[in-house]
Formats: structure tokens, sequence, C-alpha cells
């Protein structure tokens, strides 16, 4: 028998390889600038789909709100509503017919953007029968079900009707959902005799009006964009400073943050998203990079099943808050990147107010269980998701902190984690007793975030956003006035009201908010992060 | 061994020093409750949460990411990592002692069928399996582990029995027994298997190295145990994201350390152990 090679010998020679291996990975990938005026955007992951009415996943925002566009948009940089593909918009007295007009656009295959063009891309979401209803659109379903009808009144005059005063529409007009989509792309291939839908894939190869046209995609790999010569933002956007538009946008995945950062630093990336927040600092040292930040739009909260047993007693959810250190989770799970959140509005949103804050006190805990029956503490799970979320970069650690927290009082919390998409359908169907998960805003306005995630009519199980099952009426009735209402001060004032109630109560314990964070090459100029999400790159330049 | 065998190992310097790591290891788990200041499953007590400090006399080795004593989660790790290796590789015996030695000393179909079965298994790498294997009971446990870890360290081992049965099955003492009307099971049980124990021993050694580093593996592709258990894989996968900053070393190098070093020992340890053993590399 020969004498074998010492096994550990075999496993650093193993370990050598490796290494090289991943060294050689690096160092490859010269193909990735085409040219010059290429800019390369590397992200996490891959988008699902481009077509705007179906999607919900932030990766395929990022792509869609620069190929298509909505009536109402955002001034850049901001969450402030701006002019989008209608110039100027006008709701009647009682709020419930709106009024847009368009501006003189052409999609990118060379079709004109008219009235009749959106009331395509509405009435395609409303109605399941139409041909280009490919697939359920969450977002119509949840926030556009006041729309009674979508009429053309003019060749760029659209008029929209409400069963109900929708105070927050005008804002909803903003959302990516409601994109203009190019009627005459999805007619080209004709409709399918065997289900009755168009052939186009326009999932797979959008046609909008946006800054870039559609230029290919490779799953799991890149999307490229090219710069579209037509588009009516140009001249407005001109004026923004040195540099040239890109002409073309590579959207690449990196998957690992680390990754990501190293392939800015080398220049194989312009810009990069989903920095780790330990990572921040080296980018900030590094001369050849610029760090960009926003005021987040999103929050992290711990979920209390208020149907179960002991989280249907306020005084054991207000024990708990009393216990939970958000300022520890802070410097423990976020690396101390963010600020703490003190109610469920983010405080860069319009409406926040601080409805005031229980600082960690054992003995008021103990006290208030006490009273609810429970002088020994209890027993619970937290259901926790095993990947990191844009307002929750480590989620076991959060789950950490606060069965740590909570053991001071007796409360004895098991942690249970599972894949992201489990952890969502346990709580959507109310399978669980407590549970992290967060929101990123889809509209610059508090109704995205308390109603969607406190109100009655948002804790239906199956298909809960509202996973505390917090159905307090008076919270309702609060929220509901405030969506009714135009007049914005008194709507902030119904907002505040609501979130000193919800204070009160302690359905969930709002955690973190964290900041969006960008890092550039030098070479990208006027480059402003979106606030309400999306990866708006229109008015970009490169030097 | 016999004293002719001890000295044959006592010369050979990387196997005692294969030893000595293994006593550490040993000592080190078993009296991780002792030894350890903290209890390594919660925050270190105290008004403040200590979050990735540096070393102190209070906390040799520093404090981790969620404020938990970095010194006693490594000791009570060398605890989890003793456990788990030994009950797979044990469990992993239970199943492939008997269909090696059935494999061996039957020969025929029912050897080619085991063997073929085997050779298909080894196909994967054993990391793979695991995975598989972790992912499909969908449990996060030690006992998780341990079942992956087994299954994956049972194919090498059934090769290894089965060739030391047919070693011994072609000595004359064996073919004697036949002779004299003893049952063939019977012979495999008090003669053959017996004359296997010292290559067995040899592989249960190298196999324990082995399933050391694949628990920790599951458990650094988070398939291991729940979250807050001291496990040296978690250890690793916790501190690498803070890989790219120096002064965080404590939170990546001692389980990495720890588990090179005590792999290390096993395989120095088995190799000298082999060499001891084996007739045929006598000094």
């Amino acid at each position: 028998m020969p004498r074998r090679i010492p096994r550990s010998v075999a496993a650093v020679a193993a370990v050598v390889a490796t290494v090289a291996v991943l060294g050689a990975a690096c160092g490859g990938g010269s193909g990735d600038r085409d040219a010059e005026t290429t800019l390369v955007f590397a992200r996490g992951a891959d988008s699902e789909s481009l077509d705007p009415a179906i999607v919900t996943d932030g990766e395929s925002v990022k792509v869609i709100t620069n190929v298509m566009e909505t009536l109402v948009g955002f001034r850049y940089g901001t969450a402030e509503l701006a002019p989008g593909l209608a110039t100027s918009w006008s709701a009647s007295a009682d709020g419930l017919v709106w009024t847009f007009d368009l501006r003189d656009a052409k999609f990118h295959d060379g079709t004109t953007v008219d009235a009749e063009a959106v009331v395509f891309s509405f009435e395609r979401q409303k109605d399941p029968a139409h041909p280009a209803h490919t697939a359920e659109c969450p977002y119509w379903q949840d926030s556009f079900g006041v729309v009674e009808s979508v009429k053309a009144v003019g060749p760029k005059r659209v008029e929209i009707r409400l069963t109900s005063a929708f105070a927050p529409f005008e804002a909803s007009m903003a959302l990516f959902s409601m994109s203009i989509v190019s009627p005459a792309a999805w007619k080209s291939e004709g409709i399918d005799p065997a289900t009755g839908k168009y052939r186009y894939r326009f999932g797979e190869k959008p046609v909008g009006s946006g800054p870039y046209r559609f230029v290919r995609w490779t799953r799991g790999d890149r999307i490229v964009l090219d710069r579209f010569d037509g588009w009516w933002g140009a001249a407005d956007s001109g004026a923004a400073g040195p540099g040239t538009p890109p002409s073309r946008i590579v959207w690449k995945v990196v998957k690992d943050n680390t990754q990501r950062l190293l392939a800015v630093e080398s220049g194989q990336a312009d810009v990069i998203d989903g920095v780790n927040p330990q990572d921040e600092a080296r980018a900030r040292a590094n001369p050849s990079l610029v760090v960009a930040t926003q005021p987040g739009l999103n929050i992290a909260y711990f979920a209390m099943n208020n149907t179960r047993k002991p989280f249907d007693d306020p005084r054991v959810r207000r024990a708990v808050a009393h216990l939970v250190s958000k300022e520890t989770i802070r410097k423990a799970a976020y690396d101390g990147a963010g600020e703490v959140a003190v109610t469920p509005v983010p405080r860069a949103m319009p409406g926040w107010i601080d409805p005031g804050s229980r600082p960690r006190d054992v003995d008021a805990a103990k006290a208030l269980l006490r009273e609810a029956g429970l002088p020994d503490g209890f027993e619970f799970t937290i259901l926790v998701m095993d990947n990191p979320r844009p307002y929750m970069p480590r989620p076991k650690d959060v789950a950490i902190q606060i069965q740590q927290d909570l053991a001071a009082a007796g409360i004895r919390a098991k942690i249970d984690v599972k894949q992201f998409n489990r952890v969502l359908d346990d709580a959507k169907n109310a399978r669980h007793d407590a549970v992290l998960l967060g929101w990123s805003a889809d509209y610059s306005d508090p109704d995205n975030f308390l109603f969607v995630l406190l109100d009655k009519t948002t804790a239906r199980v199956g298909s809960a956003n509202n996973v505390s099952f917090y159905t307090d009426e008076a919270v309702h009735a609060l929220l509901l006035a405030a969506r009714e209402t135009t007049d914005r001060a008194a709507r902030m004032k119904l907002y505040a009201e609501a979130q000193k109630r919800i204070h009160e109560d302690a359905p969930m314990l709002p955690l973190v908010t964290l900041p969006e964070i960008r890092v550039l090459s030098k070479r990208v100029r006027n480059y402003a992060i979106h606030p309400a999400g999306g990866e708006f790159l229109g008015p970009v330049r490169l030097e | 061994m016999n004293g002719r065998r001890t000295r044959a190992f006592l010369r050979n310097r990387t196997a005692v020093a294969g030893a000595c790591v293994l006593a550490l290891f040993v000592a080190a788990a078993l009296l991780a409750g002792v030894l350890a200041p903290f209890d390594p499953e919660s925050r270190v007590p105290g008004d403040d949460v200590l979050v990735r400090t540096q070393p102190s006399a209070a906390h040799l080795l520093g404090t981790d990411e969620n404020g938990f004593d970095v010194f006693s989660r490594l000791l009570h790790g060398a605890r989890t990592s003793l456990l788990t290796a030994t009950a797979s590789i044990l469990l992993a015996l239970a199943v492939a002692v008997p269909l090696g030695a059935f494999a061996g000393w039957r020969g025929g179909l029912a050897e080619s069928a085991v063997m073929r079965a085997t050779d298909v298994s080894l196909a994967f790498p054993s990391i793979f399996l695991a995975v598989v294997i972790a992912a499909i009971r969908n449990d996060r446990s030690l006992a998780t582990v341990v079942y992956a870890v087994a299954a994956v360290s049972v194919p090498p081992l059934v090769r290894q029995v089965r060739a030391a049965v047919l070693q011994v099955k072609a000595q004359d003492y064996v073919t004697a027994a036949v002779a004299l009307g003893i049952p063939p099971w019977r012979i495999l049980v008090t003669t053959v298997l017996p004359n296997c124990m010292a290559p067995i021993l040899v592989l249960a050694t190298l196999g324990t190295g082995t399933a050391i580093l694949d628990a920790a593996g599951l458990s650094f592709l988070g398939l291991g145990p729940p979250p807050t258990a001291p496990e040296w894989g978690v250890m690793l996968t916790n501190g690498s994201r803070y890989a790219l900053d120096p002064s965080l070393w404590f939170l990546l190098v001692p389980p990495g350390a720890a588990i090179a070093l005590t792999v290390l020992g096993f395989n120095l340890f088995g190799d000298g152990l082999r060499d001891a053993l084996d007739p045929r590399t006598r000094v």
C-alpha cells in the first residue's frame, strides 16, 4: 500500500487552491466595462420581472423606474411630488374625480404617450379579463380598490373616478406599479387564443417612456439598458452640471455585500447598494469613492400576535416594551447604524411624531406582568427570517437581543429561524406568537405605514400585512378619517392621534430605521438616492 | 497496543503533538463548565451591554457582536464539537461496520450492491450531501448536524471496513476456522472483526476530524444549531462579517484556529496511530 498523503496536508492544499481560485475570480472579469460611458450598478439580487403591475420586490422596481414613468413623479432626490408624465392634475371638490393632463412624450417604440395608453395601463390591472392582465396585481389590489373608472376624456386628458375620497391618491399615483406601459408593444404579437392574453412577454422586455430603454436581460447576471434619446426629461436635466449621461446602464448582480464593495473599489462597478454598516467607514476612507446617504423611509418592527395569549393583554405588550432596549439592538444587531424608531412611521416621513418612549425598566415590566397574572413570565417563540432585509441586516441578532432583554423579567423567548417566504406565510396566516419584520415606503404618506401595518382591515388572516393582528376600532376610525380628509394639517393631526393611541396599546414595537447608503465611484455625478425606493438614474452624469 | 507499538507511536513526534492537541481539546470540552467565566448563551451581565469589546482581563478574547463572552463560547464550543463529532462517528460506525463486514464477508451480489451504492454516494462531495440532509430535515438542532455528518461518514467507512475484512478473511486462521465447521457468522463476529479493530480505530479517529470540519461547515452555512448555541462554525460565520476590520480579529481567529488545530490534531494522531498499528510500516 503506498503511503497516503496525510489528510491534514490535503486539507491545507485544498484551502490554498480555493483561495487561488477565488483570487483569480476577483481579478478577472475585465469584460464588465463595455465603454467609458457605461454605468455599472451592482446590487445583491436580480429582478423578478419588469412588469410594474405584478412585481413587489425592490430589485425589480430599481430597473422599472428607469424604463417606465408614472403620471406623478418626484422632485429628483426628494419625496416631494412633481409632474411626471402628467404636467398638471386636479381633484373635484368632493375628492372623487381626478383629472390628469399629459405632456408630449414618446414610448421607446416611437408611439405617443396618450390618454388611451394611461387607460390601458390601469384598466389591465383593474380587470382580470383584460388581455394584458397576466398575473395578480398585488399593489392594485391593496391600494387602488377605490378606483371606479379610468376614462380618456381627450387625447391628452384622463379622468379617474373614485368610489370614496382617498387623500393619499395623488401620492399613490407616483407608485411604480402605476407606470404607463406601451399598448403597442403589448399588442405587437397578437393574442394567444388558448389563454386569451397577449403573447408579448412584457415582463421580460418592457417598453415605456423613461430615460433608458430595455436592451437585454441575462437572468441572474445582468440587465442592460441604453439611453433613450427621445426622453422628454433630457432637456430638463440638461442643466444638471458637468459630464454626459451614461449611454448604457448595466444592472449587475454581485451577491455578497463585501464583494460588491470590492467591485466599486476596483472600478468594476460605479454604484453599489447594500453596504454593510461596518464597511461604510472603509468606503468613506477611500478618496476615489463617494458615500451617499439619505434618511430611510423604512422601519423594522417586532410584531406580537395580539390574538394570541398572552399578547392579547396590552399590559403584557407594555411590559415587553419596557424590557426591549432598542438602543442595544441598534448597537449590536445594526453595528451602530440607523436610528431608534419611536413610532411605526419613519422620522423622515410627513406626519411623524414622538409619542413618548418607554425606557428599559425591569421593575415596571415585572409589575405589569404581575398585574396581568404572569408573575413568573411566560414562554413564546420569535419567528425570524434567515436572510438580511434592507431594514434589518441581521434578523437573527435582533432576535437574540430581544431574547436576552426579556430574560430579565423571566420571559423565555425561543428563536425560530426560517426562510423569508415561510416566515411571511406563517405571519400572514397568524401562525406565530411574535415575528420580526419591517416595511419600506411605497409612497410618501403616513397612510402607507399606519394603515398598511395597523388598520383592522389589513389584518385579514391569510393576506395580512397587519401581522400584529391589531384591530382597534378607534385607530381604524382615525385612519379612515385621515384617508378621506383633504386638508393636510387636519390629516396630520389625525395621524398624530392614531400614533399616540398605538403607542399606548403597544401592539408592536417599532425598532430601528436604517438610512439608505450607496457607494459611488468619483466619476458619477448628480446622483441622488430616491427616498421612496427605486433607483432613478435619469439625471445622472458620468465624467 | 502492546509496548512495542506504543514506543513506535511515541517516537513519531508529529503524532505526539497531535495527541497533545487532542488532550487539550478534550480537557477544554470536559472542563468547559468549570473554566468558562461566563454563560456562553447569555449576554455578559452588567448595566451596559458590551458589544464587540477588545480582549481584557475580564474577557480574555473580548465580547462578540451580541455581547457574549468569546472565550466562554470557545470553551463550550469544544464541548459541542466533541459531542457532535463523537456522536456522529459512533452512529456512522454502527451502520458502516455491519454493512462493510457483511459485504466483505459475504461477497457476490450483496457485496456488489453495497459497494456500488457507496461508490455513488462517494461521487458527491460530502458537504453537499450533508447540506441536502440538513435542508430536508429543516430543523435547526445539533441532532440534525449529527445525522447529516453521520450519513456522509458512512460510505468511506463501509469501504474501509470491507477492505479490512477482505484482508483478514484471506488469513490462514480464518481458513482453519472454516475447516473446523464453525458457523460463518460466528467466525465473522469472534475472529474476523476483532482483527479488524486496528484499522477501524484509525478510521474512526481520522473520521472524527473530518466530522468536526463537516459540522462546522454546516453551521457556517446556517444549517446548524440554534443561533445562540456555542458552536465554532456559528462563531466563524458571525465573525466573518468583520473580516475587513483587523482590530476585530478576536471574533474570527479564535474559532477558526480552534477548528483548524483540532482537525489537525485528529489527523496527526490518526496518522501516527496507523503507522504504529500497520504491520507493513513497522520500523
